[in-house]
């Protein structure tokens, strides 16, 4: 008898023990909390470019994308928009009928209403125009007749936008201070002095080198990353009336500022590529009324970074840890996120997203859920351009 | 599967013989083996793609194709333990090898100045550690014993693979690519809970039996990996397999050959003489 007690104590004892090892409850984790979408189209010849996302009161995303296809008219694209729920499941897509095409990053967000511009495909000149959240459909706004070839536009913390554009004939960068009620508060423009019509063209068509043109905002200045003084620079601008103050003069165009944003003062957060080499800055001091030029720069290359990477910066606050998340494609065809203290500059941590087909960041943006989401593109098959969603949730940041 | 595992599992079977060959009680067991095929119906839960269709929201073309259970064929081999309560009711334990395997298809098509398909076929194989326990009714019409089963299983997941075959098509014709098997156990959580029933009939022999029996299975878990689900850049990122929500329920038929463990004192083990 002892020895039947004995035995069976030794097998509820094993038996509870297998058990503790069980993993069913574990299992748990929403759609909405972490997925990678692919937005498909069965037209095989249609390309889709990334321009930006925005995350929308429904934690859903709103994407801002270009569509080229055969059909197209010229070599421009066509503005495609898509809404998304919060776990990726497309609402509605839609594309923008001529005339209006290349639609520029940013995203506008103004009275919560959203908005983006885009190019005439006759004249060049920049419109404005707003998309319904609820139907994805589109209304425009205002024309900027005097702004040509728009490439980039951003808001500020005043609520006023800015647009970047290009004059071929004056051979000149413009930018325009648009304020909330779409009014034009004042234009500048700044001198390249030489032709850039066909590095333009092939940026906005999508059928040559990619530029990182983009524009941003600190305390006591804007800042265009764009064509200027026979470079590619980040060039500093006045706040009240857009003259020049300062510039971190690039390498004619083999060299630049990749990404850049302000952290507070004169510290920005950027990235600089040179002669296909990489370089990430966490926080460093610019004088922003001065002449800068990244030729200086040579250390700490990011050796595993493509040649002349896009590169994404953004803050995120993911697991009570304030970081600057840099987002760059790799040679190993990985997107990796480099997250950096913002306390000390350290490296907290990486996170990689790799994919066996060729894919390409374009933004990386955080969530209100407390993670991040990354917009790109990727080859499905190795040959059809869609655009590709990931968002991560902060747990993903905890491995 | 970890060493712990494996050393538990060892220590849970010798303690199980140990359990039968010191206890009074040893005349009460039979023991035995037991092997069939099984065949595999899945229970999708949440549909899951990595793709969106863009020109028709919510659209279901995105779905996996799931065979016929009657495709799903896999395997399962036993180890028989019964105690035999009454003349009429047997407790069982009959742990072993459990192989579920169920095939599924996801075809993507383009079309326009050229069409273009691919069809990617997976073949995924999940393989258990299986731990049932259950009760047996028997019969007992003379030599013949119909019987009925039931009880729970607790399974260990002990391997997973999934085969993957692409297939092209286009206007240059079709190509079909080279088997491709991947490592899955990671899609796969460890634990597998469900419960099962059937029935059968045996043969006896004077101290043995033979039989043969037919067993459903239920499933109550998602044994899919959620927090996996977008990880493996092999199969997400280059197959765009990213798995449903899965349960699995299971109909297998199998043989079994059983001995009486009353035959080992009637049948002493032979003595060794020193000469």
């Amino acid at each position: 008898m002892i020895k039947y007690i004995k035995s069976t104590i030794i097998f509820t004892v094993i038996i509870i023990f297998l058990f503790s090892g069980c993993d069913i409850f574990k299992n748990k984790i929403e759609p909405k909390e972490e997925f990678i979408k692919i937005i498909s189209n069965s037209n095989f010849s249609s390309e889709f470019y990334a321009e930006d996302i925005v995350q929308t009161s429904d934690n859903g995303f709103l994407i801002l994308a270009s569509l080229y296809n055969e059909d197209n008219a010229y070599v421009w694209q066509t503005p495609y928009i898509i809404k998304t729920d919060e776990s990726g499941t497309v609402l509605w897509e839609t594309t923008v009928a001529s005339p209006f095409v290349n639609p520029i990053g940013n995203i506008i967000v103004s009275g919560g209403n959203y908005y983006f511009f885009a190019m005439h495909e006759i004249n060049l000149t920049t419109h404005l125009l707003s998309i319904n959240e609820t139907d994805g459909s589109t209304t425009l706004i205002a024309d900027y007749t005097s702004i040509t070839y728009p490439i980039a536009a951003s808001q500020n913390t005043d609520g006023s936008f800015l647009v970047q554009g290009y004059d071929n004939l004056a051979r000149e960068t413009i930018l325009s201070k648009i304020s909330n009620n779409f009014s034009n508060i004042w234009t500048q423009t700044y001198p390249l002095n030489e032709d850039a019509e066909e590095i333009l063209i092939n940026h906005i068509s999508k059928s040559g080198k990619q530029y990182p043109f983009f524009i941003g905002e600190s305390n006591n200045s804007y800042f265009y990353n764009g064509l200027y003084n026979y470079t590619f620079s980040l060039v500093f601008v006045n706040k009240l009336s857009g003259a020049a103050q300062g510039v971190m003069n690039g390498y004619r165009y083999s060299g630049a500022v990749s990404s850049a944003i302000n952290l507070s003062g004169n510290n920005y957060a950027y990235s600089v590529f040179n002669e296909g080499v990489n370089y990430i800055f966490p926080s460093e001091e610019i004088n922003t009324n001065s002449i800068n030029s990244i030729e200086n720069i040579s250390e700490n290359p990011i050796l595993e970074l493509n040649e002349d990477a896009t590169i994404s910066v953004t803050t995120a606050t993911i697991n009570s840890k304030q970081l600057t998340v840099f987002a760059a494609n790799t040679k190993n065809n990985q997107i990796k996120l480099y997250c950096y203290n913002a306390a000390t500059n350290d490296l907290a941590f990486y996170k990689e997203i790799a994919e066996k087909n060729p894919i390409e960041v374009t933004k990386v943006i955080s969530t209100s859920e407390g993670g991040l989401a990354v917009l790109g593109r990727t080859y499905v098959s190795g040959q059809f351009s869609r655009i590709y969603i990931v968002k991560l949730s902060a747990k993903s940041f905890e491995k | 599967m970890s060493l712990l595992k494996q050393i538990t599992l060892i220590f849970l079977f010798s303690s199980l013989i140990s359990f039968a060959a010191n206890s009074q009680i040893m005349r009460n067991f039979t023991i035995g083996m037991k092997s069939g095929t099984n065949f595999t119906i899945v229970n999708t839960s949440v549909k899951y793609s990595i793709f969106e269709n863009s020109e028709s929201a919510n659209s279901s073309v995105f779905e996996k194709e799931y065979g016929s259970f009657i495709k799903n064929l896999g395997s399962q081999y036993a180890f028989l333990v019964y105690y035999t309560f009454n003349n009429n009711i047997e407790f069982t334990f009959q742990p072993g090898l459990f192989n579920y395997n169920y095939k599924y298809k996801n075809e993507y098509n383009w079309t326009g100045i050229q069409d273009y398909s691919v069809i990617y076929n997976f073949k995924h194989n999940i393989r258990y550690i299986d731990l049932p326990l259950g009760i047996k009714y028997n019969l007992n019409w003379k030599k013949y014993n119909p019987y009925f089963h039931s009880g729970f299983y607790y399974g260990l997941r002990e391997n997973s693979t999934k085969y993957i075959t692409k297939t092209e098509s286009s206007s240059l014709g079709e190509y079909k690519f080279e088997k491709e098997a991947l490592g899955a156990d990671k899609t796969v959580i460890t634990s597998n809970i469900g419960i099962f029933a059937g029935g059968g009939v045996e043969y006896k022999f004077e101290h043995s039996k033979i039989g043969i029996e037919i067993n459903f299975r239920y499933g109550f878990n998602t044994v899919t990996k959620k927090d996996f689900r977008y990880k493996s850049n092999t199969m997400a990122g280059k197959y765009y397999d990213v798995p449903d929500d899965v349960k699995l329920m299971n109909i297998s038929i199998g043989v079994l050959y059983a001995i009486s463990l009353k035959c080992a004192k009637k049948y002493p083990l032979p003595q060794y003489r020193n000469y």
